[in-house]
């Protein structure tokens, strides 16, 4: 249903943009800017093996109470081509590592130090697509560091338009204004570097339309890496947890069991017992 | 009798045999962007479509919860003040306000289930 979609979503660009080419050339003029310097964008990220960005992120109060995640945080993104991703996500009172080394991803909460490890293998891209199915969630800036992001990003958009330009720090960038089902985007794009500087996410499905926000910093394209970097080490002392897949979390009808663990007190007999208060 | 379907493959079988020539004469724009129009980045879209499934369960009144077996564990996101941390049978649980919690790893994020 969601490949259907999408089809149908990429002939409308097609349609659009290929009526845009013929009947007037300032619409297409400004699509087609913006996808050149996405594309450019995206051939640079893509030709580097490893990739190495700071950004701090900030969403407004009402995401993150809906989704549970902290306001701001920093996060430290390092990705080895194909299938090696390491994120750290720093924020008050809770870090979180995030790792996938090609055959399994691990989540770190080094706070609570506590781990869950899913085996997971394949690309960068295919471990987003399996984590997004499965458990619900996927990596921190996955898509726009994927191997594939005109892809990857492409599939989810509706349409893309140029923004003109604007100065961040003495230095000229590209505007490009993004619209997808759920949010649209605007991605401001280094014109020198051909790097991401900001990023500025609305969710326009939900009340008040609240924002997401990246800021990027410290590109290092090419810094060498080893594999063992991306190897999860539990730390000492850390328990393992279950990673909860996602159709645990809706109510089962009544021919489906969920694949969930359930949470159960541990007695002697090894059965969950109810223990007085 | 063309169904919409069929009327819509028909319109992308046009559409492609206009963009191919088009690319292959240089002429920018049709084929580059048949692949290049652009999103977000995934963390945009993942907190969309969670945010989505939040809302869609407290819309309906139910409890964030794991479910196995018909019935529901509800959880919580951060564990009450002055929990204390237990291991019982391996497993380590942590109790307050006499309930007990198990940790998982819920859509990416540390929860903590309650424990019948």
């Amino acid at each position: 249903m969601t490949t259907k979609r999408n089809v149908a979503l990429v002939a409308t660009g097609v349609a659009i943009v290929a009526g845009a080419a013929f009947a007037s050339a300032a619409p297409a003029n400004g699509e087609r800017r913006a996808a050149e310097i996405f594309r450019g964008m995206a051939s640079k990220l893509t030709q580097s093996k490893t990739v190495q960005v700071d950004a701090e992120r900030q969403m407004d109060p009402v995401l993150a109470r809906q989704t549970g995640m902290p306001e701001r945080a920093s996060l430290d993104v390092a990705v080895m081509r194909p299938d090696l991703m390491r994120v750290r996500t720093v924020a008050a009172n809770d870090v979180r590592v995030l790792l996938a080394d090609g055959q399994k991803v691990t989540v770190l909460d080094e706070k609570m130090n506590l781990y869950a490890s899913v085996p997971l293998s394949g690309s960068i891209d295919d471990v987003s697509d399996a984590l997004e199915k499965r458990f619900g969630f996927a990596p921190p800036l996955g898509e726009l560091l994927s191997n594939d992001p005109q892809r990857s990003i492409g599939e989810r958009t509706r349409s893309m338009a140029y923004g003109g330009e604007t100065t961040i720090d003495g230095k000229r960038h590209h505007r490009l204004l993004l619209k997808g089902e759920r949010a649209d985007a605007e991605l401001t794009v280094s014109a020198e570097e051909q790097l991401p500087k900001l990023m500025v996410v609305t969710f326009k499905d939900t009340p008040g339309s609240p924002k997401l926000r990246f800021t990027f910093s410290g590109w290092r394209l090419g810094a060498p890496m080893e594999r063992s970097d991306f190897a999860f080490d539990p730390p000492k002392g850390a328990r393992q947890v279950e990673m909860v897949p996602v159709e645990a979390l809706e109510p089962p009808s009544a021919s489906q069991e969920p694949a969930a663990t359930p949470p159960a007190r541990q007695g002697n007999s090894g059965k969950p017992e109810r223990r007085g208060r | 009798m063309i169904t919409t379907k069929g009327k819509r493959r028909k319109l992308l079988a046009l559409l492609l045999a206009v963009a191919e020539p088009c690319a292959a004469a240089g002429i920018t724009g049709v084929a580059v962007l048949l692949s290049s129009t652009v999103a977000a980045a995934q963390t945009a879209w993942g907190v969309s479509r969670r945010t989505a499934r939040r809302t869609s369960r407290r819309t309906v009144g139910r409890q964030e919860a794991i479910y196995h077996g018909g019935a529901a564990y509800p959880y919580i996101y951060s564990l009450p003040l002055g929990y204390r941390t237990v291991v019982v049978g391996g497993t380590t649980y942590y109790e307050a306000e006499g309930e007990r919690y198990e940790a998982k790893i819920v859509e990416g994020q540390t929860v903590y289930v309650q424990v019948p």
